[in-house]
């Protein structure tokens, strides 16, 4: 009898204590899952980290139908459109649609992860953007998503993040002139100036603006486009992806007739802003910005550094082409910037700034620049040369002088050129969008 | 089993079945001991995994807070201490870089550092590792190794995170991965910033002066005003192919920024229907219509744009307010347009040759008239000019001698508003506000403007819209609504209706710029007693800007606007005149004639000797004429006399000497200042009174005529008095007037003068420089300056402008103290223009001779030109009318001759180009002697290049013969004359001199030679 109570007691006590046991089991069980949560989360966050860097690197890529660009339907991955109702990642979560047609998407992003590294395998990174028309594979300029798929060591635990990102604006503000220098500006050669025919306000031209006097001599003039290209009819066309087209006449100049230019040499019309006590059309500029880098950049001059380091640095410049695009920066210390014989550099649709940074930039041939010359003097002198019959398709700036020597030589300003360069998605830089950072 | 059931089985075991209840206790008891032991050992494991699980939790926690921190940076730069930037991740270039970054605190130690913390009796170690890598070119994979050119800093870092601690099993520990990206958090901030921050250039704007450009105001301080129309012939040889008007309209806000300039050109085109093609719409897109180009390749270049794009497509109907938005010209009948059989859609509107032929099929000629505005750089035809009203206004209505009238400027301004707005809302047009009929004497001129309002094309929605705003009293509306006030003074059309009573100027277009005014327009010139109406005409549209009657389009033809002013031209003079009695000879009497009744007042004259006065004043004149004198009066008061048409010489005059009563004006001066010296100087005709003043008591007494006015000023050097002076008018009784004194220390005083004459300068420094800086003030509306010096100052006075004005005298000096006002030390002005004149290969050309004539009583200027540069300069008085001739002989010079007229500026790159007379030829004659039969009649010049030389006609006997041989050359001709005579055998014949050497012949030239020598 005291038998069956003892084994009664022990069964009891032993059911007990098993079931006491359980809840202490079930609290190491809640701790492993949160521990692979946490594993999969962490490697989801490297994921977007990474995946931003990616995407900010290969940002000329993005839109780009040739080689190996994104647009390229041969290349391996690409943007593709997501459709409406699709639950399949990135476009869904696995059981519902999160991106419909309005979006496009680029799976898969290979390169993140070496071999080595212990995420390596752990981590699907995702792109989605908006695209401009729904069902378009194109994407447009305005937000990316990061899509970041990570899990935990045993694979058995997974979390699936995104974050929006934007690209900073390229430039601070589209250039208002052809020329822009906070010292002087002169001309002895051969130079043809377009005006931007809307610099000072709506329809009130600019040439060039300075923030010392703008001595126009040699066999200058400047004047609109449409008496510009009035003088030749051997025209090319470029158009970018946007359907806006520049028409290239490498022949045009301004008329020599006094009543279809605006300035000529020695006559200072309306499109001249500068600063030499009054003289000409246009009383003194009282409005040059004090800090040239940061009219362009939009940050401080003392803060180049930031710019210098979104650059694609190059120490030779002739290597630049027709397939360059976005920002370059000639470092100081590397000679002088020689453009590359008889070639276009950058393109309509893909314009090129390029920084020169305390050398001379030169330029002695026949081709054309599309984008913006930024002539830095950060600590020695950053000089202009322009031999033979180039045409920059865009703007001059110089933080100090501007020299125009010998060379027959055309200035255009181009919106469209200089406003595809603002667009650029290229080394703009991406930032967060608050509060855009989900998991699901 | 119930209780009692179970303590009964207890109870009968107790006592039944001892034995076995004892083996039953042990067995018990040693299950219970196995349970027990098994139980505490169980228990024990679960416990120890427990703690195991409780620690690798608090584990993952401190690994990920480690991670969280690291990716905790506030800026890509490595902080200041106690801030943590990205690049701390990674101090040195090795590919790893362990435990170092994270938040930081004040003193820079790590807030979560590595090393060992306890928590809950377990000590745990955390340390953690940060991997380079880096993206080095477009899709390629993150490489650990940097790029070339090197990276300044890695773009992410791959993190791990280990957290190691010790239990009763051994070492465990946790590792969590995570990844920190170089996303600058600055950009974040930047992007988050205005992406149209920048500074935005400022265009300051000089606005255009009246009467020529008139301002008005739009709105919130802004205002709108159209410049000058400038004409421009396009010629082709000596035929005018194209009229062009160009003008801009630029508004500006009170501190005259330019907010916008809207430029449009007007011409006129011949034109050739090209079919179906593509050309631009209104709104400058590409469309496929009709099109044209220009029926020749000498037409204006605007021409091409004018021809292609001045068709109307399907989206104009004619027939709807709406649909007119998309015409080129909305006021269009519906009848003129060419419609598609099918649709009923427009396909163009009709053109028509000069001569109102219809032309309208593929190569046909037309003629054509746009309205051309620049858009983007790019001239975009526009809807044409549609003129709402004309109106011909007097010139002196805006401001007479250079200084515009104000008020008027500003109630015209608002006339021209009220006009557009009674328009758009279907109002009543305001009345005019300027004299519509003026008199202008025999000889005399008037300048007429004629000022055209224009408004664009508004839907009905539009001008509710509008409307609803005007009424509301929204100035800002004025902003929007498209309405341009244009001077059209040079561009219409004026006739006198009586050119004997007045002729009106009309003269014909000619190339103007900007600042020009080479023909004249709408200028009255009286001719003969009468009256006429000057009338200014223009068309509605395109046309009536260019000046042109040719009917383009069947709407324009008919409708012509005009405005005219009526012009009175008094007859010939008549002399009334009288004499005036009981005056003292020698008194000063003043004449007035005062018009009524339309007549302008007159002059009239005394002659104090004669005691006669006389007033001449024009036919038909009605007025009073009143004679006054201080001190008497007259009987008649006036005379009073209406419609004038004939001399009168019967007019006579008593004049009575008023009693005179003399006022006494007195008071003190405080403190008491001996030697103040006071005066009372009477205004205008009033006389001087008589003052004394008592030293002692400082008290002063003036005595003044009955009814004076004047001022009473004390003065004394050294002592500034308070007031400084007292005004009286018409003093009919005793006054008293108190000053006091006080010492000034040094006495300041004027230099003042003019600068110029009018118009006057609009910028001058005026400086006084010397003992020490005066200062000086300039007035540009008047020219008067003055610059204030202290007493004893020596310097100069001089002024200076930027504008290259030359000053005559360029300063006056004063050597010896200054010691009291100098004023009249006025400076003349002279401007200059120059310029290069040169062959049009750039070289310039020695010998240039410039004049400056002057005309219209300009004297000539002084011109100067510097034959090695190329470059000439004259300098002409300012206000100059006259001409700059360069000359120079076997050279035309392009332009010929350049005019100017009221020159106010200096004038720069006013160049020539020297074109040398490739057809001037010049005569060179050679004169042979000593020469016998034969040598005379063989004479010959030695033949070089470019001269061309006759036979020899001789002269003389003997050996004593003559031959002279007329030699030509071009003009500029370089080269050497060498004579020749047959010459046989061992003949000899030699010249004095051998030859003669000519350079860049200007002239006829002759040159003797002597032969000597049996061959001669």
């Amino acid at each position: 009898m005291a038998l069956a109570i003892a084994l009664l007691i022990v069964v009891v006590t032993t059911v007990v204590t098993v079931g006491v046991s359980q809840i202490g089991v079930g609290e190491q069980k809640n701790m492993a899952n949160e521990m692979r949560n946490q594993e999969a989360s962490a490697a989801a966050d490297a994921g977007i980290a990474r995946g931003i860097m990616y995407l900010s690197k290969n940002a000329s890529q993005i839109r780009q139908s040739a080689g190996s660009g994104w647009m390229n339907v041969a290349s391996t991955p690409h943007w593709t459109a997501c459709t409406n109702g699709s639950t399949a990642l990135p476009c869904g979560d696995g059981t519902a649609n999160q991106f419909d047609s309005n979006w496009t998407a680029y799976s898969n992003v290979p390169n993140l992860f070496s071999v080595s590294d212990p995420l390596n395998g752990r981590v699907t990174v995702y792109f989605v953007a908006r695209n401009g028309t729904a069902g378009s594979s194109l994407p447009g300029r305005t937000v990316f998503y990061i899509l970041a798929r990570g899990t935990s060591i045993d694979g058995s635990g997974t979390v699936l993040a995104k974050q929006a990102y934007s690209f900073a604006p390229f430039l601070a503000r589209t250039p208002d002139a052809p020329l822009i220098a906070a010292g002087t500006i002169a001309t002895t050669g051969a130079l043809n100036v377009v005006a931007n025919p809307n610099g000072g306000g709506s329809g009130v031209p600019l040439s060039s603006w300075s923030n010392g006097n703008t001595n126009l001599a040699g066999s200058m003039q400047t004047c609109h486009i449409e008496e510009f290209l009035s003088t030749d009819s051997t025209y090319s066309y470029q158009s970018d992806a946007d359907g806006n087209t520049v028409t290239l006449c490498p022949a045009c100049a301004c008329p020599n007739n006094a009543s279809l230019q605006l300035s000529s040499s020695g006559v200072e019309g309306i499109d001249i802003l500068d600063v030499d006590s009054n003289a000409g059309v246009n009383p003194d500029s009282t409005s040059f910005p004090a800090d040239v880098f940061q009219y362009v950049f939009g940050i401080p001059e003392s803060d180049y550094q930031k710019v210098k380091d979104k650059a694609k640095l190059i120490s030779d410049c002739s290597t630049l082409g027709p397939t360059s695009s976005g920002l370059y920066w000639h470092p100081t210390g590397t000679g002088n910037c020689q453009m590359p014989a008889n070639i276009n550099i950058g393109s309509v649709a893909a314009p090129v700034l390029l920084v020169v940074e305390d050398t001379e930039f030169r330029m002695n041939n026949n081709g054309a620049f599309f984008g913006l010359i930024f002539a830095f003097s950060r600590t020695a002198t950053a000089t202009v040369s322009i031999q033979g019959g180039p045409t920059l398709y865009g703007s001059l700036i110089s933080n100090q002088n501007i020299n125009l020597g010998n060379g027959n030589y055309n200035a255009r300003y181009d919106a469209i050129v200089l406003e595809n360069l603002a667009k650029s998605l290229d080394n703009g830089g991406m930032y967060a969008v608050p509060g855009s950072w989900t998991d699901y | 089993m119930t209780n009692s059931a179970r303590r009964t089985v207890f109870l009968r075991g107790r006592s039944g079945l001892r034995g076995i209840g004892l083996i039953d206790v042990l067995l018990a008891v040693v299950v219970l001991g196995l349970g027990a032991a098994g139980l505490v050992k169980f228990q024990s494991v679960v416990m120890r995994e427990g703690n195991s699980a409780k620690a690798r939790s608090v584990a993952v926690q401190m690994a990920k807070a480690k991670l969280d921190d690291l990716r905790s940076y506030s800026q890509l730069d490595a902080g200041t201490t106690g801030v943590f930037g990205y690049d701390e991740l990674g101090p040195t270039t090795a590919a790893v870089n362990a435990n170092v970054g994270g938040a930081e605190k004040a003193d820079g130690t790590l807030e979560l550092p590595t090393g060992s913390v306890t928590v809950g009796a377990v000590a745990y170690t955390r340390t953690w590792t940060n991997t380079r890598y880096y993206l080095c070119s477009d899709n390629t994979a993150a490489t650990s190794t940097n790029c070339t050119p090197a990276k300044s800093r890695p773009d992410f870092y791959a993190l791990a995170v280990t957290v190691a601690w010790s239990d009763v099993d051994g070492n465990r520990q946790v590792v969590m991965n995570d990844t920190a990206a170089a996303d600058d958090p600055f950009t974040g901030a930047q992007g988050l910033a205005s992406a149209a921050s920048g500074t935005a250039p400022k265009v300051t704007y000089v606005p255009g002066e009246a009467p020529n450009v008139i301002a008005i105001d739009v709105g919130g301080g802004q205002k709108k005003e159209t410049t000058n129309p400038t004409p421009t012939l396009r010629r082709h040889g000596n035929t005018v192919k194209n009229t062009v008007a160009t003008y801009e309209t630029i508004r500006y806000n009170a501190s005259t920024d330019t907010i916008t300039r809207q430029q449009f050109v007007t011409l006129n085109c011949s034109c050739t229907q090209l079919g179906t093609g593509t050309g631009k719409n209104l709104l400058g897109e590409q469309v496929q219509k009709n099109t044209g180009e220009p029926s020749d390749q000498f037409q204006a270049f605007e021409c091409t744009i004018c021809c292609r794009d001045h068709h109307d497509e399907p989206t104009c109907d004619p027939s709807t307010d709406t649909g007119r938005k998309n015409c080129f010209d909305p006021y269009r009948p519906a009848s003129d347009y060419l419609y598609d059989g099918v649709t009923g859609d427009v396909i163009d509107h009709k053109h028509y040759t000069a001569n109102q032929q219809l032309a309208n099929s593929t190569g046909d000629d037309y003629v054509e008239s746009c309205r051309l505005v620049r858009s983007d750089g790019y001239l975009l035809v526009a809807q044409d000019w549609r003129m709402l009203a004309i109106n011909a206004i007097p010139s002196s209505f805006f401001g007479t001698g250079g200084v515009a009238n104000a008020t008027n400027i500003t109630n015209y301004g608002t006339y021209v508003k009220d006009y557009v707005a009674a328009v758009i809302s279907g109002g009543t047009a305001p009345s005019t506000i300027w004299s519509t009929s003026e008199t202008v004497n025999q000889g005399a001129t008037n300048q007429l403007l004629a000022r055209g309002i224009y408004l664009d094309y508004l839907d009905d929605a539009t001008k509710t819209t509008y409307s609803g705003r005007i009424s509301a009293n929204d100035a800002t509306v004025w902003q929007e609504v498209p309405f341009y006030e244009v001077n059209l003074t040079k561009l219409a059309q004026w006739v006198s209706g009586n050119n004997s009573v007045a002729t009106v100027s009309n003269d014909a277009l000619v190339t103007e710029t900007a600042g020009q005014d080479l023909y004249s327009r709408g200028l009255v010139l009286a001719k003969a007693a009468g009256t006429t109406a000057a009338t200014a005409r223009a068309r509605v549209s395109n046309t009536g800007v260019i000046n042109e009657f040719i009917t383009t389009d069947p709407d324009d033809g008919g409708i012509n606007k005009t405005s005219s002013v009526s012009i009175t031209v008094p007859g010939a003079s008549y002399t009334l005149s009288g004499s005036i009695s009981g005056l003292p000879s020698g008194a000063v009497v003043t004449i007035t004639g005062t018009g009524s009744g339309g007549s302008s007042n007159v002059l009239c004259s005394y002659s104090s000797g004669a005691a006669t006065f006389s007033c001449s004043v024009p036919s038909g004149w009605s007025g009073v004429i009143t004679a006054s004198a201080p001190g008497y009066t007259f009987t008649p008061g006036s005379l009073a006399l209406s419609n004038v048409t004939a001399d009168s010489s019967s007019f006579s005059l008593v004049a009575a000497a008023v009693v005179s009563v003399n006022y006494t004006i007195s008071g003190t001066v405080s403190p008491t200042v001996a030697g103040v010296v006071f005066t009372a100087s009477g205004s205008g005709s009033n006389s001087a009174g008589t003052c004394t003043y008592t030293d002692a008591s400082g008290a002063y007494s003036c005595t003044v005529p009955n009814g004076w006015s004047g001022s009473v000023i004390p003065a004394l050097s050294g002592y500034a008095f308070t007031p400084g002076s007292y005004s009286f008018n018409n003093v009919t009784s005793d006054q008293t007037a108190d000053f006091s004194a006080s010492t000034t220390t040094s006495n300041d005083y004027t230099i003042s003068g003019t600068i110029g004459a009018a118009p006057t300068l609009s910028a001058v420094t005026m400086s006084a420089t010397g003992s020490s800086a005066g200062t000086c003030t300039y007035d540009a509306a008047t020219g008067a300056y003055s610059c204030v010096v202290p007493s004893g100052w020596t310097g100069s006075v001089m002024p200076t402008s930027d504008q290259g004005i030359i000053f005559a005298p360029s300063a006056y000096n004063f050597t010896s103290g200054v010691s009291g006002n100098i004023p009249s030390q006025n400076f003349s002005t002279s401007y200059t223009m120059y310029g290069l004149i040169s062959q049009s290969s750039g070289v310039p050309i020695s010998g240039i001779t410039i004049t400056a004539g002057g005309s219209g009583g300009s004297a000539n200027g002084t011109c100067a030109y510097d034959g090695t540069t190329g470059y000439y300069s004259c300098v002409v008085d300012g206000l100059w009318y006259g001409s700059i001739i360069p000359s120079l002989s076997g050279y035309t010079f392009s332009p010929s001759t350049r005019s100017y007229a009221n020159v106010t500026s200096t004038f720069p790159s006013e160049n020539y180009t020297a074109i040398a007379q490739t057809s001037a030829t010049y005569t060179v004659t050679i004169t042979i002697t000593n020469l016998s039969n034969s040598g005379a009649s063989g004479a010959t010049v030695q033949s070089v290049n470019g001269l061309s030389c006759g036979n020899p006609a001789t002269s003389g006997s003997g050996n004593n013969r003559t031959a002279v041989i007329a030699c030509t050359v071009p003009a500029g001709w370089n080269g050497t004359v060498t004579p020749l005579v047959p010459v046989n055998g061992n003949q000899t014949a030699t010249f004095t001199p051998a030859s003669q050497s000519y350079s860049n012949v200007g002239i006829n030239h002759t040159q003797s030679f002597s032969c000597s020598g049996n061959g001669c």
